[in-house]
C-alpha cells in the first residue's frame, strides 16, 4: 500500500517537474533581432543566421563594456 | 499641486515667436537618464568621433573607438539594404541591448537592460541630442 503511495508521489512530481520544464523552453522569448534603421525611414531586422549578425554583436558587446566601465 | 520653475531646457513665447533655449549635453543625458528607465549607460560622440559628454559616470578610454566600430559595420550592413545612410541601429544582446542614433550632427548611443522598448529608447535618444544641439531654423 505504501510503496503504491510513492510511486504515484513520484509520478506526480516528475508531471510536475516535466510541465515546468516544458513551459520554460517554450514559454522562453527568443532574443530580439539586430535592427537597423535607415534615414529613409526604413527598418530592417536581420535574421539570426545573418553572418553580420554575430560580427555587430561582439562589436556591441565591446561598447556594452566600454560605456558600463566607470574606471 | 506644486508650481513648476521653468528650467533651462523650456520653450519661451513672445508673442507668436517660439524658441528653444537648448540644454547643454550634460542637463539633456540628466534629464534622458531621468524618464528613461532602460538605459544603463549612455555616450555622446562628435562628428570628429570624440566623446564630449556621458553618463551617468565616465566612460572607458576606448569608448569612441568601440562605438565607432559598431557604427561602421552596422553603417556597411546597412548599404546592403538601401540607398539611405544608416540611421540608428539596435544590437541585442544576452545582457541588454546597445541602441546608437545619429540626429544632429553627433551619435548618442546608449546600454539598456534586457528588451527595452524600442520605439521609446529611440525617441529618448533623439530627443536627448535634440535638446542640446537643435537645428537651425533655415530661411523661409
Amino acid at each position: 500500500m505504501r510503496s503504491r503511495y510513492v510511486a504515484a508521489a513520484a509520478l506526480a512530481a516528475g508531471a510536475v517537474a516535466g510541465l515546468v520544464l516544458w513551459r520554460r523552453r517554450g514559454g522562453a522569448s527568443p532574443r530580439p533581432a539586430v535592427q537597423l534603421g535607415l534615414s529613409d525611414g526604413s527598418v530592417h531586422a536581420l535574421d539570426a543566421a545573418d553572418p553580420d549578425v554575430a560580427t555587430l554583436e561582439r562589436l556591441a558587446d565591446a561598447v556594452r563594456r566600454a560605456l558600463l566601465e566607470t574606471g | 499641486m506644486g508650481e513648476r520653475t521653468p528650467s533651462s531646457g523650456d520653450t519661451v513665447r513672445a508673442g507668436q515667436d517660439v524658441k528653444e533655449i537648448p540644454l547643454t549635453i550634460d542637463d539633456a543625458i540628466r534629464d534622458l537618464l531621468d524618464v528613461s528607465t532602460d538605459i544603463q549607460s549612455v555616450a555622446v560622440l562628435d562628428d570628429a568621433d570624440t566623446v564630449v559628454a556621458a553618463g551617468p559616470g565616465p566612460v572607458a578610454a576606448d569608448a569612441a573607438g568601440a562605438v565607432t566600430l559598431l557604427w561602421d559595420a552596422a553603417a556597411r550592413r546597412a548599404a546592403t539594404c538601401g540607398d539611405a545612410p544608416l540611421d540608428h541601429a539596435i544590437v541585442p544582446g544576452e545582457s541588454g541591448s546597445v541602441a546608437i542614433v545619429a540626429a544632429h550632427g553627433h551619435r548618442i548611443v546608449a546600454v539598456t537592460g534586457l528588451q527595452p522598448a524600442v520605439g521609446l529608447l529611440l525617441f529618448d535618444l533623439r530627443t536627448c541630442l535634440g535638446d542640446a544641439y537643435p537645428v537651425e531654423d533655415g530661411p523661409r
